[in-house]
């Protein structure tokens, strides 16, 4: 569904170059749910942009359904760290921006989006202004700013890296839940181990820069999953296995964040 | 998802508490301006009790209440000339503003021409007033036309880099996001930096408002046919300080006037700013 070829990107700092990516391949299939770890720094960020089609690469190519996307947007949604709601715009009014952008009328992509606001646990906040909800809430807004937009893959970059842990949480447990009734293709950044196994299909472990797949890691346990099954030992199994995987690298990039 | 419906209870009481600050914005301001109205009084009264005991010639001081009867008494005089000070001020801040925004988002779009411009703008700040006002004399008369351009000259920096600041203010990480979605150029000035830059913007203005009465002033005080700058001059050679002083309480309240009413365009224009405000401080 979507192949990344062989990507690389060199990033030039007061002329010195900086290798960031070095052959990236990764697969998604349709309705998979795929995450990606990885040291920081490693240029996951990066990669995402140029999956979004923000960044050019400078080899390797991004296809989606079986289409050449590489440099343009059309094919993913990307949901940014930062919540990044505008403050002067109403919870509503900033879910329907690319819907807007696209060139649809504000009454008919307010109405386009209302269902979703059940959906998300948000109804009744279409109203206020983002400063006026919790980091949790904010946090669903902007999933819902990125998946009205109707794109084949959604692109999450750690959406829930800012969260305190109890937010954090509740916030996992609604994104498993709600993927599990929507079955969107999603590609999740995460530092979060157990996040990672919890929610995904498979999970890429990246090395530090130049950064190359280091490990693919197929998460084999049943759906539909239920918060009980982190407690399982198949479960705990799999986080072993990747904090191992995750470790390797992380001695030698000791205090590089 | 039973967590969801707490959350949501939490976040209208949230809603709630920001609505109660707002009506309690209204009291605060009465409870802020209060001090500074007894201020002025107190003021007022020490002026009028000191030229009371010691009866100073009424050409170098006179009391507050004869510059108020003045007031009253010349109040023809006074809005014959107060007329054209008000036109200037507004016709040059509405200038200014056009000329402003027109040259920042042309240095938004441009980054080339923004090259060019910031060092003239920055040149533009080192040359006093005091001598552009004769000049313009000079070379336009003594008509409306040059004291648009004092006052232009004089505001244009303040509202020029508040917008270009405003514009600015948006980051990186929002510009990835909007391209993500596909907006053009135009579209993410409009639907960010524009609205981004509006905070900013009435900082701006608030600070060109007093600045723009004041150098209508000194405009006229060059060169007028009209104007209370003129006519505070040919006051001052006649050595009626009170109608000096009726004229330096008007143009006091006129800025003040015009304060409120950037204030109340700021409320108008960003309703959300307050609510970032109350949600910023929990
Ligand atoms: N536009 C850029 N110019 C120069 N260096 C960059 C740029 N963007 C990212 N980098 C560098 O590339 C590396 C990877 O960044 P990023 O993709 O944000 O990492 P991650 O998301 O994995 O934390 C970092 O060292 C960062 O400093
Ligand atoms: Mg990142």
């Amino acid at each position: 569904m979507l192949e990344v070829k062989q990507i690389s990107k060199v990033f030039h700092k007061n002329g010195v170059p900086f290798e960031a990516l070095r052959d990236v391949n990764l697969e998604v299939h349709e309705r998979e749910f795929v995450s990606i770890i990885g040291p920081s720094g490693c240029g996951k960020s990066t990669l995402f942009n140029i999956i979004a089609g923000i960044l050019p690469p400078d080899g390797g190519s991004v296809m989606v359904q079986g289409k050449d996307v590489t440099g343009k947007t059309e094919a993913c949604a990307l949901m940014p760290q930062k919540d990044l709601l505008f403050p002067w715009r109403k919870v509503a009014d900033n879910t329907i921006l690319a819907l807007q952008i696209a060139g649809m009328k504000k009454k008919e992509a307010r109405e386009k989006v209302e269902p979703y606001f059940s959906i998300f646990g948000i109804d009744g906040t279409q109203e206020l202004y983002p400063a006026q909800l919790s980091g949790g809430m904010r946090q669903r807004a902007s999933l819902l700013r990125t998946v009205v937009q109707d794109r084949p893959v959604l692109l999450l970059d750690e959406p829930f890296g800012a969260l305190d842990s109890m937010t954090r949480t509740e916030l996992q447990d609604w994104l498993l839940d709600i993927w599990q009734k929507q079955k969107w293709t999603v590609i999740l950044v995460t530092h979060d181990i157990k996040e990672a196994v919890y929610l995904s299909d498979r999970v890429y472990v990246m090395t530090p820069s130049p950064s190359r797949v280091q490990e693919v890691i197929s998460i084999d346990l049943p759906r539909p999953r239920t918060p009980e099954i982190t407690m399982t030992t198949e479960f705990v199994k799999y986080e072993a296995r990747l904090k191992h995987a995750f470790g390797k690298k992380e001695s030698s990039e000791e205090g590089n964040t | 998802m039973k967590n969801n419906k707490t959350s949501v209870r939490c976040d209208s009481v949230r809603s709630l508490n920001v609505s109660a600050s707002k009506k309690g914005g209204l009291q605060q301001a009465v409870r802020n301006g209060a001090p500074a109205v007894l201020g002025i009084l107190f003021v007022f009264v020490i002026w009028e009790v000191a030229v009371n005991v010691t009866h100073v010639s009424v050409d170098v001081l006179p009391s507050p209440t004869r510059v108020f009867r003045m007031l009253l008494v010349n109040r023809d005089k006074f809005w014959m000339h107060l007329i054209p000070t008000l036109q200037e001020t507004l016709i040059g801040l509405g200038a200014t503003i056009l000329v402003a925004v027109f040259i920042s988002v042309l240095c938004d779009f441009l980054p080339t021409v923004r090259k060019f411009v910031y060092p003239i703008l920055v040149v533009s700040q080192t040359v006093p007033v005091i001598v552009i006002a004769p000049l313009m004399v000079i070379w336009f008369g003594y008509g409306l036309f040059p004291k648009i351009i004092v006052i232009v000259l004089v505001t244009f920096f303040s509202i020029a880099v508040a917008l270009t600041d405003g514009f600015d203010s948006t980051e990186p990480e929002t510009v990835n996001l909007l391209r993500s979605m596909g907006a053009t150029k135009w579209q993410q000035f409009y639907y960010v930096r524009l609205p981004a830059s509006l905070p900013s913007f009435f900082t701006g203005l608030r600070i060109a408002i007093t600045w723009s009465v004041t150098a209508a002033i000194f405009g006229e005080y060059v060169g007028a046919e009209r104007g209370l700058g003129i006519f505070m001059q040919i006051c001052k050679n006649d050595f009626r300080t009170d109608l000096v002083l009726g004229s330096v309480i008007i143009i006091s309240a006129v800025s003040l006037i015009l304060f409120g009413v950037v204030a109340i365009l700021r409320r108008l224009f960003i309703p959300w700013a307050a609510v970032a405000k109350a949600g910023a401080k929990k």
